[in-house]
Order: C-alpha cells, then structure tokens, then sequence
C-alpha cells in the first residue's frame, strides 16, 4: 500500500487509527502489529512470508544472546544471524546483478530467473540488524516479546521507505510511550506537509523531468532545468515520505529520527551528507565506518573506510552499476573535501560554495537517476554542450513558463520557510493554520483522485 | 510565549478534529453513495468492487484494482478533477497529457516526431499496398493537425516543445510523389481558410471541421482531374454541443462546445433515381445495407463525431448514382469519416477501409471491386 | 538453561529450514510442467466464454503481434471493435520471452491507444486484461472471462 493512496489515506490509516485509540495500552502493539502486517501484505501478498520468517529468525538470535554467556558462541551466534540476514537482502536483491556482472566479465552466460524484489527489504533488514547487532554488543536489552519486536520491525509507517530506525533509538518507546490528541495533530500537520512535497511537487517534477528526458533536442538549459526537477523530485518524494512516516509515528504516540534537515541548503557536499537521509548515514557510521576504525586510523585506512561505506551505500540504493558509481563519487569527493578542499573553501564567499555544491549534487542526481549508461552519458554531455543545441531554446521558456509556480514552490520549499511560516502562524492565530492545513490537504486529494502518475520510487529498496 | 504555545497546541488539538471529522464525512459518502459504473466527463469506465478470489489477491490483482476502485469511486469524483485541472491553470499550465491548451479555447493536440524507424514505417504503411497497384491512379492526402494549422494559437514557445509535424508531412509528401502517388497538400488551403475567418478545426476534438473537408475535397478533386459540376449543398447544424476527446484526455475542462455541420446535397434525386445525393451504404462486416451515410443516433451519445457512418469500420461500400465509373477505395482513419460524403458525385462505387479493423485481403478486395483509383487519406496520429 | 538453549537452537533451525522451503516454493512457482501447446489448447477451449473466438493462424499472430513465437496458441473474435483475445506462447529460451513479453505490451497499449476516446467498455476490458509468464509459458488474456482463463491455464501447467 502506498501512503499517498487514498484508499491508505481514507480507509487504511483511519481504520487502524480508531481501533488503536480505543483499545486499552496492552493491546495497542497487537493491533499496530495486525495492522502493518496487512499493510505489507497488500503491497506483498506472498513475501510477507518471506518477512515473518524474517522477524523470527532475528527475535530467536537475539533470545539466543540472551541464553548465552561463553564469548566465542555470542560470536559465532552474531555472524550466523548477519549473515542469514545479509544473504536474504542479496539472493532476493542482488542475485541477478552479480549474475549479471559475472557474465560480463568472464563472458559466461548463466541464466538467472529474475525474482521480484519484495518491497522495504533492504529498510527492515537493516533495522533487524541493528537490533541483532546492538543486542550482541550489549547496548540494548534483548526484546523477549515476540510483538513488540515484530512491531518494531514491522510498524508501518516507517516499513517501507524509512527512516531507518535503530532498535536502540526505539527501544523504550515500544513499552510505554506518550499518546495524546495534541501528538497526533502535531503528526498530522507533519503528515500533511509531507504528502503535499509528494503529491503536489515531487509528482509534478517528475512529469517535468520524464518530457524533458524524452526530447529528442534539448538545449544545455533544458538540461539543466531537467536535471534540477530530477534532483527535487527525489528529495521532495523521498523527505515527503519520510515526512508522512514521522507524522504517522507521533500519532501512534512515537518519536521517530528526522532523515533529512533541507539538505540542499548545504555549502559543501560534507554539509549536505550531514542532511540528507541522516538515518543511512547513521547507520553505516555505526554499523560499518565506526568497526573499521573510522577516522580514528591512519590516513590511508579512513580513505579505506571511507570508500567501503560508500560503496555500500551506493550500492544500497540499487543493485545496479550506477547507484555504485554515485556513492564512490560522493565518497571521493568527501575525501577531497576533507583533506584538501574544505580548508580552502570555508574562506571563499558563500556563494562560490553555495554554486559548487549545487553542480557537485545535481550533477550526482543524474548519476542517480539513470540507470543506463548511454543515456547517463548523453544526458550529462548535454549539460555540458556536447550534442545540445544551443544555450538556451524556446522549449526551456516554455517549460519555465508553463511550470513556473510550480518550479518557485519547489525552490522555496527546498528551505525551513514554509514549514516556519506554518508554525509561526499556527502560534498566532490556530484557525488560519488550520485553514491552510485543510486548503492543502483538498489540493492533494484532488490531485489523488485526477492523477494516474504517482510513482512509487521505492520499489528498488 | 505561553499564549503562542497555548495555540500551537489549540491548532494540533483542533487539526485532529477537523481531520477526523473530513475522513469520517466522506468514508460515509463513500460507502452509502452507490457505485457508478461510467463517467460521462472523463469517457470511461470506472472500477468497481473487483473479484475476490485467493489467486486475486495473491497476485496483487485484487490490491492494484481495490486501490483504484477507491479513486474512481471517490465521493465527487468529477468536483476534485474540475477543482485539479483549475489548480493546473491557475499555475499557469497549458500543457497536459500532450495536449495544448491554446488561445480561445482550442485544445490541440501535440505532435511527437518520429524517430528513423518511425519514419520508415509511417511511409510502409502506404507504399506497401501502393507498390502492388501501380498500375492504379494513387493520391495521398495526410491531413495536417491543428498543432501546424493553427501553430499561432500554441501557447507562447509551446511549438518549441511539441515535434515538426509540417517537416514530417513534407517528407512524406516528398517521398510519396516519389514513389509515383498523387500527392494532395491541402495546408496552404486550409490555413487561408482559417485567416477568413471559417472554423478549421474543433476547439474540443483533434478532427477537421466538415467546412475544412470540404476545402481539402476540393483540392482532391483538382489532382484527381475531377471537374466539379457544382454540386450544391445545405449545409446544416446537426449539434451545437459537441464535446470531442481532447476534453475528456487532457483534463482542461474548459467548457467549450463545438457544433457539427453536415452537407447534403440540394438534389436530392431526379426520377431515375439519380444524383449526388442517391447512394447505398453497406456495411461490408454487419451486411446492414442503409441509405444514409450519417447516423443521427450518434449525436445522442458522448460520441457524436460518429454521426459520420456511426464511426469506423473495417470495411464500407458506398455504390452511388454517380456515371463516371471510377472505382475508388479510400485507405482511412477517422477523417476520411466527413470527407468521403463530398465524393458521391464522382466516384460510382467507394470502399472505405480502416486498415485497423480490416481483417480481409486488400489485393483481393481491389481486384473484385473492379478499382480504379486509390486514395490514401490519414492524419499524421495514423503514421 | 540447556533446555532452553536446545530449544533455541531448535528454533532457529526451524525458522531456517522455513526460509529455506519458502525460497524453494517462490522458485519453483516460477517454473512449469511440460505441457505441450495442443493439449493445453484443447482443455482451454473447454472454458466459458470462448465459444464465438476462433483459432487464428500464425499470420494473424504476425499481424497483431509482429512476432511468432515457435509455438502458439491465438484465438479471438471476427468482430472488428471487439477486443477479446487469449493467447498463449511457448517460448524456446529468455531472449524469445523477452521478445514476446514486450510485443504483448506494446499491442495492449497499442489497443488501448486506439480505443480511448470511442469505445470505453473496450479499454475498461484492456486495462483488466491478465497477461503473466511462467517458466517458458507466456499467457494473455483480455475479455470477462480473463481471470478464469488464467486460473485453468495455471492449473494446466502446474
């Protein structure tokens, strides 16, 4: 099921939502429970399967550490359960690419039957592991109730396109947490802000982008202009999901990590990485970076580090040979930053930062969002002049015109203004906020109901 | 301080109620207000409750369409689409689903060049029966859109960013006449027509008028070395309330109507039964055998372009009173539909195929039919 | 403390061995019996629904899809506007699969391009059309009856 659904919106999200609220504190994890393995299994009806046996496997390897004292087994029991977990996300996520690859390399020809990827693995393998891993490490208690860590696996709104929760973070408030009418209004204001980023501009932009894409001709500014609208359509479609997520938690009374703080405010690509989608950072930092030794090695070991992580990050994000090339490139670039450049940069006037950053991003946006290669290249070349005709053409006036309230809103949006502005005015006078909450709100119902394009760009994780 | 928090708070606290009572409202309309089956506006079906079987639901058939049932049986449904498309225009966006909103009101439809591939096979799609039947008189006539027509009612730069399609019928008239047809170019025609003023295309649908067929009729006539003994005609309003499939696909509801004209002919026959305006209609896959080329039941549907032979057909012959006996089979999409009526004066027997519901054998079809003239008539959507 | 030990490792194992079956089940639904086309054809025509479609050939595969698959079942109506059809494809390896899957997809879109604006009760039946590959069998279905046709054809090859 997707959030931005109005069968999830009317239907779904109130249903669960009333019988949450009315039934007694003991029961509300079984209900939350019920509730996300049904949402799973709507978007999923056979490798829900797959997730229970899933969440099994890991409540038993945390009970097992529990049971265990001799270091050794804890440590054997350790690597079993990441490995397990670490072959599921591979055999059902990357099988086919590492075929794939292999057959390009070495000129074989396996035949690999394609299976589909069951949505959200890669967001709640991680979570599993970061329970598995915490919990051998000793830095949370071994959760004995098979409900609430199937929920905290599980719970919906934050199951299938994060943020990723650590068990750690959660760990109290799957006992006992803070649920009251004023958090769940507070959880729908965030909700709703987050479904208008998705519906109203992340949707818009993509069609914006899928044209200018599709152009036989374009000129370097229409590239740009696409490459732009490409960049916002996956921040805004990404933070308005996790948008919604974080809403969706604090109405069922929990507090989940912010994933992204307007990254594209950000003057240099370490600033940005300090904002955009913090939870997979945060988890690599913990879970791969800090093991390795971090930063706290020698020079050539961190460049080391540093380059495994992102790796995997970009690799993370897709099993395909770009998503690999755009977390290299960030991680080179990282490192130039660190050692090289930042020192120079902090003193250059902010905005030469602000523009240096701004082409190092978009530039990575395109890397991201083409997954072949020939028309990566094409498209990228085109930025730059090659096979572009001209600076500047009709169709980019046309398409700034056409799409010109459109393209302000998304620039705005892009900083805390709007979402200071709400609040400011919200602590002036509540029923003016509620006005433009409910206005909002409408738009993106209309929108729901006309539109046929809603994208789910999650579908590789 | 404590006041801004205390309405901070009042606002979340509120927020819920009035969100609750906004989905309570319309699950209550959702459920109690009947399921319909059609909408008239948007031209289509609409889902409704789909089967619930285990193999439905675990293929995620039964999912994919429960979600789409509830948009589709959205209380208001039609309220939320007019309230997006206003939204649309209000952000000032004059293109949607590759239709232009233009000036006046005209909605006209983009056009997307072709690649090689496409190019080669938009010119097969005639040179693959014309090379069989050269010995036949051939002409084309691709009948240009609005999108080159009326270019000067595209929104500001919008030509920059739909395809050529004037080049494309260049090339292919270029490349026609090459290959030994007739080929009939009626856009200088039809543009000095729109400038005096005559309505050349429907501001509602992607169709040329039937004022617009009769002026590409007559540059036909000329190539086809018809000379025109004047047929009059009445021409006659058939509907004013035409809404055509540019209004149902791109969403722009701008309320326009259009109206439909027919000509019949002012003779209606002398006593031997002849004149232009004597003629059998058969069609050739139902055996209905009529008298009339139009179907007034049309013009009580959404569909009302098909009072023209009640729509398309794979295959229609028309035997007239006309004595020049010439034989002519029209290769035609929709165009062709209020074009074809100005030819019974000249062509005794005219066979209408729409390659796309033909199932039968054309070489067959030209040899039996006893064929003497080939026309192939498609817009540059059919190519 | 043993005990309890054992039974985790029990457990585990038991947890193990399910994922284990179910990667087994999710394979192997992927593949398929060996059915040849003519006794599939003949217990599909049994079905409901398919009484005024008729058997086409291998040039009217052609022409609908552009392709001809090595071995084929095609079956629809005379009827112009009517848009009903089964068919039914044995592919020889992935790259043929591959070729039929996207003609299959383009001739949907195709008919449901053609059809948008006149005759909704045919995109209505396009959009719910059932079309599904299994091992090398490929299977399209557009009428009323689509999904029971799928049910028998999955039951036909297991």
């Amino acid at each position: 099921m997707v959030f931005s659904s109005l069968n999830f919106l009317f239907i779904f999200l109130p249903v669960t939502l009333a019988v949450y609220l009315l039934v007694p504190q003991r029961l509300k994890n079984i209900v939350l429970l019920i509730a996300s393995v049904y949402f799973y299994a709507w978007g999923e009806p056979v490798y829900v399967v797959l997730m229970l046996l899933n969440i099994l496997f890991n409540y038993v390897a945390g009970l097992q550490f529990a049971a265990t004292k001799n270091k050794r087994r804890r440590k054997k029991q350790l690597i079993l359960a990441v490995l397990v977990n670490l072959l599921l996300l591979g055999f059902f996520k990357y099988a086919g690419f590492l075929v794939g690859t292999l057959n390009s390399l070495f000129g074989w020809s396996i035949v690999w039957k394609e299976l589909s990827l069951p949505i959200g693995i890669s967001f709640y393998t991680f979570q599993a592991l970061s329970y598995v891993i915490d919990a051998y490490r000793g830095k949370v208690k071994v959760q004995k109730s098979f409900i609430n860590f199937a929920v905290y696996i599980t719970m919906f709104p934050q199951l299938i396109a994060g943020p990723i929760v650590t068990y750690s973070e959660i760990e109290n408030q799957l006992g006992r947490r803070t649920i009251n009418i004023a958090k769940a209004g507070a959880g729908i204001e965030r909700l709703i802000l987050g479904l208008a980023k998705k519906v109203i501009l992340a949707n818009n932009l993509g069609l914006l982008y899928t044209s200018i894409q599709a152009s036989a001709e374009r000129s370097v500014m229409t590239t740009w202009l696409g490459a732009v609208c490409l960049a916002m359509q996956i921040y805004f479609d990404f933070s308005g999901y996790s948008d919604m997520a974080i809403g969706m938690g604090k109405m069922l009374g929990f507090d989940f990590p912010e994933n992204f703080n307007f990254p594209f405010m950000a003057d240099s690509v370490t600033e940005f990485w300090r904002r955009w989608h913090m939870t997979l950072s945060g988890w690599f930092k913990d879970y791969v970076y800090f093991p390795l030794g971090g930063s706290r090695v020698s020079a050539l070991k961190h460049i080391r580090n540093t380059l495994i992580v992102w790796f995997l990050t970009g690799l993370w994000h897709g099993a395909s040979w770009n998503f690999v090339m755009w977390g290299l490139y960030y991680g080179v670039l990282l490192i130039i930053e660190k050692y090289i450049v930042l020192r120079v940069m902090k003193r250059l006037p902010s905005p030469v930062q602000y523009i240096y950053t701004f082409v190092v991003v978009i530039l990575g946006f395109v890397l991201f969002g083409n997954t072949d290669f020939t028309e990566m290249g094409k498209y990228m070349a085109n930025m730059f002049g090659g096979g572009a005709s001209g600076f500047i053409d009709g169709a980019f006036l046309y398409y700034v015109k056409n799409n010109l309230i459109l393209l302000i809103l998304s620039a705005v949006s892009c900083s805390p203004i709007f979402r200071k502005l709400l609040n400011k005015i919200s602590r002036k006078n509540s029923y003016a906020a509620i006005g433009i909450c409910l206005v909002l709100f409408f738009i993106c119902v209309a929108f729901l109901v006309y539109g046929s394009y809603n994208p789910f760009l999650y579908f590789r994780f | 301080m404590k006041k801004s928090n205390e309405n901070r708070k009042k606002f979340h606290i509120l927020l819920t109620v009035c969100l609750a009572f906004v989905v309570v409202i319309f699950d209550i309309l959702f459920f109690v207000m009947p399921d319909r089956a059609v909408s008239e506006t948007e031209n289509r079906n609409l889902q409704l409750f789909p089967r619930l079987t285990w193999n439905t639901v675990t293929s995620g058939r039964f999912e994919s369409q429960f979600d789409k049932y509830v948009a589709d049986q959205f209380p208001g449904r039609d309220a939320w689409i007019a309230a997006e498309t206003t939204v649309q225009r209000f952000a000032g966006n004059t293109l949607s689903n590759n239709i232009f909103l233009g000036s006046d009101g005209y909605l006209i439809k983009s056009f997307t060049d072709r690649d090689n591939d496409g190019y080669t096979a938009a010119v097969r799609k005639v040179t693959d029966v014309s090379e069989k039947h050269k010995d036949l008189r051939q002409y084309v006539l691709v009948a240009p859109g609005a999108i080159s027509i009326l270019d000067y009612r595209l929104p500001v730069n919008g030509a920059a960013v739909a395809g050529d399609e004037d080049r494309f019928i260049d090339n292919l008239l270029r490349d026609f006449s090459m290959k030994g047809l007739t080929a009939v170019d009626v856009r200088q025609n039809l543009r000095d027509m729109d400038a005096s003023g005559i309505q050349v295309y429907y501001r509602t649908d992607h169709h040329w008028t039937t004022d617009a067929a009769y002026e590409a009729y007559k540059v036909f006539a000329e190539a086809a070395g018809i000379t025109r003994s004047d047929v009059e005609y009445n021409r006659i309003m058939v509907t004013d309330s035409f809404q055509g499939t540019l209004t149902a696909s791109s969403g722009f509801r701008t309320g326009e109507t259009d109206s439909i004209y027919v000509y019949i002919p002012e003779d209606t026959g002398d006593e031997n039964d002849q004149g232009p305006g004597v003629y059998n209609v058969i069609n050739v896959d139902t055996g209905v055998k009529t008298a009339s080329m139009y179907e007034p039941a049309a013009l009580d549907t959404r569909d009302k372009y098909a009072v023209f032979f009640g729509g398309n057909h794979g295959e229609l012959k028309i035997q007239t009173a006309s004595a020049s006996f010439r034989n002519i089979l029209v290769l035609k999409d929709s165009y062709a539909n209020c074009f074809v009526p100005f030819m019974t004066a000249d062509f005794t027997n005219i066979i209408m195929v729409d390659p796309r519901y033909y199932l039968g054998d054309l070489d067959q079809l030209i040899s039996d039919e006893e064929i003497t003239d080939i026309l192939y008539l498609y817009c540059t959507d059919s190519f | 403390m043993q005990k309890k030990k054992q039974k985790l490792n029990i457990a585990e194992g038991a947890v193990l061995l399910g994922i284990v079956i179910f990667i087994i089940c999710i394979m192997s639904a992927n593949s398929s019996a060996d059915v040849p086309i003519s006794v599939i054809e003949q217990k599909m025509t049994e079905q409901e629904g398919l009484s005024d479609m008729f058997r086409q050939d291998a040039a009217s595969v052609k022409s609908v899809y552009g392709i001809v698959p090595s071995e084929f079942m095609y079956y629809k109506t005379d009827a112009v506007m009517d848009v009903r059809e089964l068919f039914i494809a044995r592919a020889s390896g992935a790259d043929e699969m591959d070729a039929i899957e996207s003609a299959a997809a383009e001739h949907i879109s195709g008919q449901i391009d053609a059809f948008t604006g006149y005759g909704p009760d045919q995109v209505a039946l396009l959009e719910h059309s059932v079309s599904m590959k299994k091992g090398d069998y490929f299977f399209l279905a557009v009428g009323d009856h689509a999904e029971q046709w799928q049910e028998a054809f999955i039951k036909l090859i297991g």
